[in-house]
């Protein structure tokens, strides 16, 4: 069955994914079709996940200071799956991450960020282990 | 002198939010422009979404004027207030073309109304076309940005020991070294 939210539900849940936005935005952002039309339930039009997933891919865009007209851009060719993609990034936007967590680039393509609460053997086992798959794989 | 426009032309009486866009004649504005946005109790506004330097009034402070120059704020409710049409006054002041200070008041109004009724209104695509542009991690919530104190620099103009021994002193007048 459908799962079907009013503005201030959906606000709710993205302030408790630590999303930093209020009601009075989910509103306007409605308003102005950043997101995709609401769905009409009998005489109620609703949020559905589709939106909620299109909010959060919104915010962790708008983290890397983009205007909204190119977040708007950027989000049209996209299906629901790589825009929820998206938006399952958030963590990396959460500035503890940015303040505490190490990054380390494995090779062009794979970055393995590790908490500081890793010790030092796990962290040089977990970086040798994924450089090891990327060499095996790049020599097939 | 002043073109004021809204994004929106309702909004909710509680948690509702609107924009509003100020284009300037800038021909006529010589020097800076100090602007304070009057809102009737129950309206807010963010810090202007441009950057340009607020003070402790809340005054805008636009010190250059380009022919691109216009300024974007965006006003909302919180609290549930009465419906009903509000007025919000621009007031500028400025030097003009002809170095005389001058200052005009520019008004309009807005149309509160609760969320029912809000798919009602009317959207300007132009001001929605402007607001897009602005970066989106725009937090109205933010405070005004901390102040930060710098000490000043204590500079000792005493002198140490090896210093007052080996100083060379030199005045281009005397031309002369003293060791």
């Amino acid at each position: 069955m459908l799962k079907v939210y009013t503005a201030k539900q959906i606000t709710e849940m993205l302030q408790e994914q630590d999303f930093d936005i209020n009601l009075r935005t989910v509103r306007y952002y409605t308003q102005i079709g950043i997101v995709p039309a609401l769905e009409l339930v009998g005489n109620k039009r609703v949020y559905t996940n589709k939106h909620l997933n299109y909010f959060r891919a919104i915010l962790v865009l708008a983290k890397t200071g983009e205007s909204l007209a190119s977040i708007q851009k950027k989000l049209q060719p996209l299906d629901i799956e790589e825009i929820k993609k998206i938006g399952d990034q958030a963590a990396f936007f959460q500035s503890h991450n940015f303040l505490e967590h190490e990054t380390h680039q494995v090779s062009e393509d794979v970055l393995i960020t590790l908490s500081p609460k890793i010790s030092a053997e796990l962290k040089q086992r977990v970086i040798n282990s994924v450089s090891q798959i990327i060499k095996g794989d790049q020599n097939k | 002198m002043m073109k004021l426009k809204w994004a929106k032309s309702l909004m909710e009486n509680e948690e509702g939010t609107n924009y509003l866009w100020i284009q300037f004649q800038n021909a006529y504005i010589k020097k800076e422009a100090r602007l304070a946005i009057h809102l009737p109790d129950g309206l807010h506004r963010s810090q202007n979404l441009n950057g340009y330097f607020e003070d402790e009034d809340e005054t805008i402070i636009i010190y250059e004027f380009t022919e691109t120059t216009d300024l974007v704020v965006e006003i909302f409710t919180e609290e549930l207030i009465p419906c009903g049409e509000r007025t919000i006054c621009v007031e500028m002041r400025f030097i003009d073309d002809k170095n005389q200070q001058r200052q005009i008041n520019e008004f309009i109004k807005i149309p509160l109304v609760n969320e029912d009724e809000v798919d009602l209104f009317k959207l300007d695509e132009e001001v929605v076309r402007r607001v897009k542009k602005f970066t989106a991690d725009f937090n109205e919530d933010k405070e005004k940005s901390e102040e930060y104190v710098l000490n000043p620099l204590n500079i000792s103009h005493e002198l140490s020991e090896l210093e007052e021994k080996y100083r060379v002193d030199f005045n281009f007048n005397e031309r002369s070294v003293t060791l």
